[in-house]
């Protein structure tokens, strides 16, 4: 959750009225490419499971993936049957009739030119999205239209949220994870707050919310994604917290899987 | 009793050199204070010497000075920062008490002249090093930000101590963080020094009466953190006349008012400041519901409770408030009190016994749906203690005392209504105990060399009240243990010594060396450099260990053309241990387990600073120069390899200059030159879920660009009376309208998100100011 941020924000935004942006040219180091794995199970039949494997690139290229072609993928359930995913287009790898099931671990293997990588994650119970509800928000003197997912938080701790916004079909880049440390057992009702003044709800927009349930790694992942990487100036510059074993960045998660969608009234 | 015989042991070792003064011959003292004739105010420092001697001193921090002597018959010279010298003859064949007025060096400029010590050369005496001083007075007129006289933000422009960031009022003294900085008023731990994240410091230059600064050897009264002691000392109001002072500036406005309750004997001081920036958002349809605003309040009472007894109260609070709509409050602030009483029991032995009070909180509060979150978080300190200033004969001044902390922290609280989703969470409090015993003996055994040998011995208990985890290597929770309140978790002791050596070349040239050790029990969890209200403080644990630094330091000291400049000259290197940075992917915020969150490791810094000042004159300033160095090599972050710490910035410059132009203007400007901040910039990116995700390889190996800056400030004296006073201040901060980076961000190109851009982001260009200030 981005708890603290908002404060700095303002403040710099109420001494920065004096201040400026622009865009400057900075000369970069370059790491060597290192692989990234992201990649999920599904408990739906219609997205399945799906590995995507890639390069980094050099942050002044553009944003096209460099994929990673030619990999052997298996997923093993349990210590069971073992589905193989094969590339379906470069760099992406895909098995649609691998749909997970609750309380069952998947086993990710991934061999590309002799490295091997893996990663396991299990399938946690699915809490129930009961609705999707469009709230007024308000910011900096006018209100805006925010999206608020309900669910119930079972008792006990050690479910995990990770919730993606969609506009029209066209991913809100922003992220969101949740644990269930303070809200262990009730009803959750926070709106999912964007923070690019561009993505704005207009009247008559669709507005999609996935929500999966994720293990506890899966969480560490998203919750250090959504403070580091996503390049805004209070972002702590380091990796989110990876799942892959071996040398490689990413995520790897057996997650349940959840959409709910509301028009913009 | 351990204690007595600890406190015996340390005695008995800076007593030592001592045991070869001269027996047979009886010492004769001269005590007294010193004041201000002007305004009764005692005088921090001011100069004692014996005429055609090796002898001297100078006075406490009360005022309060005590010179022991053969008998004979003396010319004692007595002077102070801006005050014309005051000399006295004496036939010493007793004890004698000599208190003294100095009056004011040039009443009709004194306002707009000083920027220096006018006494010989402070620095270059003794064998004190790596203090810098800065009186209310010198920083008047050199511009600041906004025109808001900040002595924090002052103190930047001298060697070794750096800013924090743009327009901030946190500071990095010799390669350490901001919560290494032990910043006290009237004695009082002030745990957060900034207002509005550090724009502003908590310290109203109205009611401050000066600053002293220690980078390194530190004297043996002072512990709790490495990298420096920030004394704020404020003034104790005028018992000659009642006066009302105050300004009018763009930010703020103060009011002060002063004056006697018994003439001579007693006085009060109150001073008030307030921001008004809210006023202008108000004007603004779109802004209008938002708050913003701080203000703070000092204020001072003292009595004089006979010829040997003084108390004095004083206290601080202020507070902050930011608000939007209703959708987020917040509010903290930092309140204090000391009660002191200074009794002198004979013209040799001088003690000041204090009691003080140091709070800080937040609160938080957030309305979001149907949501009403509160969070609160404090920190508290009682603190007791005593320091007894010994006069033992004319080549040993001992000095010691102890002091007892108790600290408790509402780590964080959590509350909401009973339509919110969120459950009610309150952290178990903190309890400890800090406490710490010390002795020091400046030994002066010919008129070159000057020994100053001390130690201090702390402590700290760890006090149970709740639960503590042991965690694993990866910060998983082992197991959690619950202690009872009585109960002591874990106790830590830590001997540090102090020692320093001054040896004068010749009348004007003096070499020093110092050893310092220092231990820090709280620590501030931070991830910004600048002050953030939400910054936590955790106490010392059964995991946290106690900070430790030893420093190193060597200086040349030079006063050059009869004391018109002085050239000081110092290096130093310091180690740290146990320097704490929080685990990638960390949640500080209200997080029961913060130490599972952490990482601890090592730090080292070194440097050299330079600093050439001018004193006299219509043109007086100085340029500082620090070549420095600071690295951090913590266990889990870059590779456990030795990586620059924020604070490095190679080379750091400030020139600043004061030229008198006529009774009625003064000008003046400063200019700032640093390396870039180290920083971690990406070194590649790629696509999760849609998203680009930079990626970063190693920590801190990229610089911000470099800072410059030019400011401007004129000062316009209209009236000056013995009654009345009125002047306006000018000040134009970066002259030159430098874009100097803030932040640099990476991001999807607007236009084009398939492209990626590097955005800079300045702060302040062209800030003018004006403020009016008056006195009657």
């Amino acid at each position: 959750m981005k708890k603290i941020n908002p404060i700095i924000y303002i403040a710099i935004l109420v001494f920065g009225l004096s201040g400026c942006e622009k865009v400057i040219d900075l000369d970069l180091n370059t790491s060597t490419p290192v692989i990234v794995v992201d990649g999920q199970v599904t408990n739906s039949l219609t997205v399945g499971s799906i590995v995507n494997l890639s390069y980094t690139n050099k942050v002044n290229s553009d944003n096209n993936i460099v994929p990673l072609i030619g990999a052997t993928v298996t997923i093993q359930e349990d210590n069971g049957t073992v589905y193989s995913l094969p590339e379906v287009s470069n760099g992406v790898y895909r098995n649609t009739s691998l749909a997970g099931i609750t309380g069952k671990t998947y086993h990710l293997k991934v061999v590309t030119n002799a490295v091997t990588l893996t990663s396991s994650s299990k399938m946690p119970t699915m809490v129930n999205f009961d609705s999707l509800v469009v709230e007024d928000f308000p910011n900096f003197g006018k209100t805006v239209k925010v999206v608020t997912p309900f669910y119930n938080d079972p008792k006990g701790l050690g479910n995990n949220y990770n919730l993606f916004l969609f506009k029209n079909g066209r991913l809100i880049k922003d992220a969101f994870a949740y644990d269930d440390l303070f809200i262990d057992g009730k009803k959750a009702t926070f709106p999912l707050i964007y923070s690019r003044e561009k993505d704005e709800f207009k009247k008559g927009d669709i507005i999609e919310v996935v929500m999966n349930c994720i293990d506890y790694n899966n969480y560490k992942y998203w919750f250090s994604f959504s403070q580091s990487s996503t390049g805004s100036p209070q972002a702590v510059p380091d990796n989110p917290i990876s799942n892959i074993k071996g040398n490689a960045i990413g995520v790897f998660g057996a997650n349940t899987y959840q959409k709910r969608n509301v028009v913009i009234p | 009793m351990t204690i007595r015989k600890t406190m015996k042991t340390l005695l008995l070792l800076s007593l030592f050199s001592s045991a070869q003064k001269a027996i047979g011959q009886k010492n004769y003292t001269i005590s007294g204070s010193i004041k201000s004739k002007n305004n009764g105010e005692y005088i921090i420092g001011a100069s004692i010497k014996v005429l055609n001697s090796d002898y001297g001193t100078t006075s406490n921090e009360y005022g309060f000075y005590s010179i022991s002597l053969v008998p004979d018959t003396y010319q004692i010279v007595y002077n102070a920062l801006g005050k014309t010298a005051d000399t006295l003859t004496i036939s010493l064949v007793s004890n004698i008490e000599k208190n003294i007025s100095l009056l004011e060096a040039n009443y009709e400029l004194a306002s707009v002249t000083v920027t220096s010590s006018k006494s010989s050369g402070r620095s270059v005496a003794g064998s004190q090093m790596g203090i810098e001083k800065l009186s209310v007075q010198e920083a008047k007129n050199i511009p600041v930000i906004f025109g808001e006289k900040d002595l924090l933000k002052t103190i930047q422009l001298l060697p070794g101590i750096k800013t924090a960031g743009e327009g901030n009022s946190g500071i990095f003294v010799r390669g350490g963080s901001t919560d290494q900085n032990q910043i006290i008023l009237d004695e009082a731990n002030i745990y957060n020094a900034g207002h509005l994240f550090g724009f502003f410091s908590t310290f109203n230059s109205d009611a401050i009466k000066d600053i002293a600064v220690y980078k390194g050897g530190m004297p043996a009264q002072y512990g709790g953190r490495l990298s420096s002691v920030l004394d704020v000392r404020m003034n104790e109001g005028n018992n000659q006349n009642t006066s009302v002072s105050g300004s009018l500036g763009l930010i703020s406005a103060k009011l002060n008012v002063e004056g006697p309750i018994q003439k001579n004997k007693s006085s009060f001081l109150i001073t008030g400041r307030r921001t008004y920036a809210d006023v202008f958002l108000k004007m603004d349809e779109k802004y209008k519901d938002n708050k913003l605003y701080f203000y703070d309040l000092n204020a001072k009472l003292n009595y004089e409770l006979g010829k040997k007894d003084k108390l004095y109260l004083s206290g601080y609070f202020g507070k902050d408030l930011l608000g939007f709509n209703d959708q987020f409050t917040t509010n903290w602030g930092n309140g204090t009190g000391s009660l002191r009483w200074n009794h002198i029991f004979n013209s040799r032995l001088f003690l000041n016994t204090s009691a003080i009070f140091s709070n800080y909180n937040y609160e938080f509060k957030v309305k979001n749906g149907t949501n009403d979150i509160r969070i609160f978080s404090q920190i508290r300190d009682w603190n007791l203690k005593q320091d007894y200033q010994y006069s033992i004969n004319n080549k040993n001044n001992l000095r010691f005392g102890w002091s007892g902390i108790y600290h408790i922290i509402r780590p964080g609280e959590i509350t909401s209504n009973a339509t919110s989703s969120i459950n009610d969470k309150i952290q178990d409090k903190r309890y400890s105990f800090e406490n710490a015993l010390y002795a020091s003996n400046v030994f002066k055994p010919n008129k070159n060399l000057n020994i100053t040998l001390g130690a201090r011995l702390s402590g700290f208990n760890v006090m149970g009240g709740g639960n503590f985890f042991n965690i694993d290597e990866k910060g998983n929770i082992k197991d959690t243990i619950k202690y009872a309140k009585e109960e002591i978790v874990k106790t830590y002791c830590n001997l540090e010594p102090r020692v320093s050596i001054g040896y004068m070349l010749d009348a004007n040239t003096s070499v020093k060396a110092a050893y310092t050790r220092n231990a820090q029990y709280m620590h501030q969890i931070t991830n910004s450099n600048g002050s953030n209200p939400l910054d936590k403080w955790a106490s010392t644990s059964n995991i946290i260990k106690p900070q430790i630094s030893n420093q190193f330091s060597l200086g040349y000291y030079s006063n050059i053309l009869l004391n018109t400049y002085e050239f000081t000259a110092e290096a130093y290197y310091k180690e740290m241990e146990n320097v704490l940075d929080y685990r990638n992917g960390a949640d500080l915020f209200l997080n029961e387990t913060i130490e599972a969150q952490l990482l601890f490791g090592k730090g080292r810094a070194y440097g050299i600073e330079f600093m050439l000042k001018k004193k006299t004159g219509t043109l007086t300033g100085w340029i500082s120069y620090t070549l420095s160095k600071s690295e951090r090599k913590i266990n889990g972050i870059n590779n456990n390899e030795w990586y620059n710490a924020t604070q490095d910035r190679t080379h750091d410059i400030s020139i600043v200059g004061i030229y008198q132009l006529s009774k009625k203007w003064t000008l003046s400007g400063n200019f700032v030159f640093y390396t870039g901040s180290a920083v971690t910039f990406p070194t590649g990116k790629y696509q999760v879920n849609g998203q680009t995700v930079y990626y970063y390889n190693s920590r801190n190996a990229d610089r911000m660009p470099t800072y410059h800056r030019l400011d401007f400030g004129a000062t316009w004296q209209l009236k000056k009376t013995k009654k009345w006073s009125k002047e306006l201040v000018f000040s134009l901060y970066n002259v030159y309208g430098r874009e100097n980076a803030f932040t640099i961000n990476f991001r999807d190109n607007k236009d084009n998100p398939n492209l990626t851009e590097t955005v800079q982001t300045s702060l302040f260009r062209w800030v003018p100011s004006i403020s009016y200030n008056f006195k009657f």
